[in-house]
């Protein structure tokens, strides 16, 4: 039994309908409208990657006429040193910089997870050793431990993902163990196991959706962090950035030279990587409130 | 460079070594002209046109030889410097590579020696002095080079003799490893009458024997001992002026003076430390700080902020070499020169000059421009000259020709850490250049170590792009150009040009003691290389070296060899 499915019975027996889903979004958007803006921001900016190359007025590695001219009509974000439309740039590098941020927490929610289930249910010296060895990857500075991961091996899609995923994976273990000690508490877990419910199943079926809420949040919120670690790694020369696909951070590290003369090179990429930033992290707190029953209200 | 063919005169030596001798002064007074500027001069003007159009011939002014310092030395002291990657190897056998032969000139003697490096000569003059040799060799005639050595030892501290000088040539001509082996194929035999007298007889007249025996690569002489151990790649074991001790790979290197130096008063310093910084910003950050004494290869936006930055260094701009694309000229579709010129013309160099170098350069060939008397500028170069202008309709309709509307293939090169991001710029820009003519280069680049032992070997398909070096001899065309009957190309043909009419003319040039008619066969190679467009070079551009305020005696060498550190003091 879990508590969806007791929540629904309880539905039943009262005779309360469901309100509809879309009048609940509008008062939780009410309740909560930064919330509901980041949000809607954060699905702007997933649009904006799914269709770049139909927004983006020129191609990403198209010369221009003009060189590091500053936003005007024709170039809203002005041009970079090698004649590129910056605004297109950007709009093309958020493919890269939302792709790998989601791509890195979905490795780190993934293994965090997994990590988190099953040292919270287990308990005793494999918690034990799970917690020290998560200890010891946060010992270790993150864009240390990315860029040196990404020294051995080369920057592709998969490893600068994984990189990402790794130094993300123990804060989310750590919530999602947290969260799996006090459900493993709960009746109807015991009664589950005095049936003969397998640790697999009890572990399946019984505690992990009942702790799928802070995975959400935790996920919502560790975006933005990955979405800033990947632009930091590009700037290091550590991302996959081309200029066929280029990505925020690796504009930044391209026009570093030009900054002081030309304000634009750095402001636009550096705006861009900050509204993601904050889009998910506005949109993660929010979800946070939403779903935890002890800020609801708040 | 008079008193340099008098002392040669006056040695009594023979006409035709001495009028190899007006050559080379003939040549490096056409390259003093050409190259450099004085300290206060930034001259850098812009071509007033794409490709080789322009008046205005766009290069660095003219150069003279500074008067030599007055100052009294000031020996002791430390010195540091930065290169902008790390050696792959340090064993002066087995490498190209430009870092290797800056830090080898430290601690390895060569036969002759670069004069440049002093205020009195200019960057790139690429006249000899004596090294270990005790003078310019004896040339009793065309075909012989005579040497007698100073009496030395190795750091290891074992004599050094003529024996070791027959050993190290004979290893880069016979050692499997060796990667300069072309470059000393002109030698039939070497002799060693006694322990201080070392004999080269050449296979043919040979007009460069004295530059390579000097030149930048392929001549450091090392003890059997060392060069054949284990620790040749990390360690260096020479008989110059500074004794290396230490090597933090990608970190630095240390050297501390040798005191068994044969040319003495040098070395000044006591010891010197060589950084490995990768990172041009730091590079800069670095020598404003005032933690390194020399720094260099800046481009023009570096070169004008860290004159705000150090308005007290010294510095001097030096006249940069294009850089190229080399391509599988042996196989489709590059064997079909309208591929080739195609390609050039779809290249915008202009846009490049101003992108990467503030529009200064001008437009460069297979001989360096900034080499005048012998290169033409590119507008001079005939009816051929137009495949340096941009012109993308043209392209395409040669492209179209040939078969090739559409091409697709790899570009291959190093990433920007060795050679800056101006370079990795340069190859952005083309591809986006080439894309308007409907070829797509798919960019594959490399962290040096792996692009200098494939790409810049010959081994890739597709293109490779990398910088050039000013060359130390005219015979660098062979390098290029050449491809024996054997199949065997020049150490740097990478374009796996094989051309009969070139090859016929080479060989000619080689021989060639009479400037004079060495510059009408080296115009007809220039003219080929025009047409068929086997390498594609890019622009010139300024190079500026800054060194602190209080290092005397010292001056930018367009060569790698970083020797000249030795005449070098602090006058603290």
């Amino acid at each position: 039994m879990t508590t969806t499915t007791a929540s629904a019975a309880l539905g039943s027996v009262t005779g309360h309908a469901r309100p509809p889903r879309l009048a609940t979004l509008w008062r939780t958007a009410r309740r909560k409208p930064v919330g509901a803006v980041a949000g809607l921001l954060c699905l702007a900016l997933v649009a904006v990657a799914a269709f770049a190359d139909v927004l983006a007025p020129f191609g990403p590695a198209q010369t221009t006429a003009k060189r590091l001219k500053p936003p005007a009509a024709e170039h809203w974000m002005g041009t970079d040193n090698l004649f590129r439309d910056q605004y297109s740039r950007i709009l093309v590098g958020s493919r890269i910089s939302l792709g790998i941020g989601f791509a890195a927490v979905a490795v780190g929610t993934v293994l965090g997870t997994l990590v988190g289930l099953t040292s919270g249910y287990a308990g005793g010296w494999a918690d034990l050793l799970m917690n020290r060895l998560m200890d010891t990857v946060m010992a270790f500075p993150p864009l240390i431990l990315a860029m040196f991961a990404l020294s051995v091996f080369k920057p592709t899609w998969i490893t600068v993902s994984a990189a990402i995923g790794i130094i993300i994976m123990p804060t989310t273990a750590r919530i999602v163990r947290g969260a799996v000690l006090s459900v493993r508490a709960q009746q109807y877990v015991e009664a589950a196991a005095s049936v003969g419910a397998s640790h697999t199943r009890l572990m399946a079926r019984h505690v992990l959706p009942n702790v799928v809420a802070p995975i959400i949040v935790i996920a919502s919120i560790q975006i933005g962090n990955a979405i800033l670690a990947e632009a930091a790694l590009s700037f290091l020369s550590l991302g996959i950035a081309t200029a066929e696909h280029p990505s925020w951070g690796k504009m930044l590290q391209d026009t570093r030279q030009f900054w002081q003369s030309a304000w634009w090179t750095a402001v636009m990429p550096g705006a861009a990587i900050s509204l993601a930033v904050l889009s998910f992290n506005l949109f993660g707190d929010a979800l946070r409130d939403v779903l935890d029953p002890r800020l609801r209200g708040s | 460079m008079a008193q340099y063919v008098d002392r040669w005169l006056r040695r009594g030596i023979s006409r035709r070594a001495a009028l190899r001798g007006g050559a080379l002064a003939t040549a490096s007074a056409a390259f003093l002209a050409a190259c450099g500027s004085d300290d206060k001069k930034s001259s850098g003007t812009t071509s007033s046109g794409s490709g080789g159009g322009g008046g205005n011939t766009g290069l660095l002014a003219s150069a003279t030889a500074k008067p030599a310092t007055t100052k009294q030395p000031k020996p002791g002291g430390s010195f540091a410097f930065q290169i902008s990657a790390p050696p792959p190897s340090l064993d002066p056998y087995t490498q190209t590579s430009f870092l290797n032969s800056y830090v080898n000139g430290l601690t390895y003697s060569r036969l002759l020696r670069f004069k440049a490096g002093v205020p009195e000569v200019a960057p790139g003059d690429f006249s000899m002095e004596p090294d270990l040799a005790q003078a310019m060799p004896e040339q009793p005639d065309q075909q012989t080079l005579t040497f007698k050595l100073k009496k030395t030892k190795f750091h290891n501290g074992r004599d050094l003799t003529s024996e070791d000088v027959k050993y190290t040539i004979d290893r880069y001509l016979n050692f499997d490893k060796s990667v300069h082996k072309s470059l000393w194929s002109f030698v039939d035999s070497l002799q060693t009458p006694d322990a201080q007298t070392f004999t080269i007889k050449t296979k043919y007249p040979y007009a460069d024997a004295i530059q390579q025996v000097g030149g930048m690569l392929g001549a450091y002489i090392s003890p059997k001992e060392h060069a054949e151990s284990n620790d040749a790649p990390t360690k260096m074991v020479g008989s110059g002026p500074f004794i290396h001790t230490e090597y933090q790979t990608g970190v630095s290197l240390k050297f501390k003076k040798n005191p068994d130096y044969y040319d003495k008063p040098y070395p000044y310093f006591d010891d010197v430390t060589v950084f490995i910084v990768t990172d041009t910003a730091k590079r800069v950050a670095d020598f404003s700080a005032k933690s390194v004494d020399l720094s260099w290869l800046f481009l023009p936006e570096e070169r004008d902020q860290l004159k705000k930055q150090r308005p007290d260094a010294k510095f001097e701009e030096t006249q940069g070499i294009g850089g190229y694309i080399y391509m599988r000229a042996d196989k489709p579709p590059f064997n079909d020169k309208r591929v080739r010129q195609a390609l050039s013309m779809g290249i915008n160099r202009k846009a490049i000059r101003d992108a990467i170098s503030k529009g200064e350069g001008v437009p460069d060939q297979i001989i360096f421009v900034g080499f005048a008397g012998w290169a033409r500028q590119v507008k001079d170069l005939g009816a051929a000259a137009k495949y340096w202008d941009h012109n993308p309709a043209e392209a395409k309709k040669l492209l179209e020709a040939a078969g090739s509307p559409k091409l697709e293939f790899d570009w291959h090169h190093a990433d920007a850490a060795v050679y800056t991001q101006a370079y990795v710029d340069t190859a952005t820009l083309t591809q986006a250049h080439w894309k308007e003519i409907g070829v797509t280069a798919n960019d594959k680049q490399a962290p040096y170590a792996q692009y200098i032992s494939t790409t810049y070997q010959g081994n890739y398909e597709g293109i490779g792009h990398s910088p050039r070096a000013v060359f130390d001899k005219m015979d660098f065309l062979s390098e290029r150009l050449y491809m024996s009957a054997a199949g065997q190309r020049g150490r740097i043909n990478l374009s796996y040009i094989n051309n009969a009419q070139l090859n016929t003319l080479l060989d000619k040039q080689r021989g060639q003691f009479d400037v004079e008619a060495r510059k009408a066969t080296v115009k007809e190679i220039e003219s080929i290389c025009a047409e068929e467009q086997y390498e594609i070079y890019f622009s010139t551009d300024t190079r500026t070296y800054f060194w602190d305020s209080k290092i005397e005696n010292y001056r930018p060498t367009s060569f790698f060899p970083y020797t000249h550190v030795m005449k070098t003091w602090r006058d603290a």
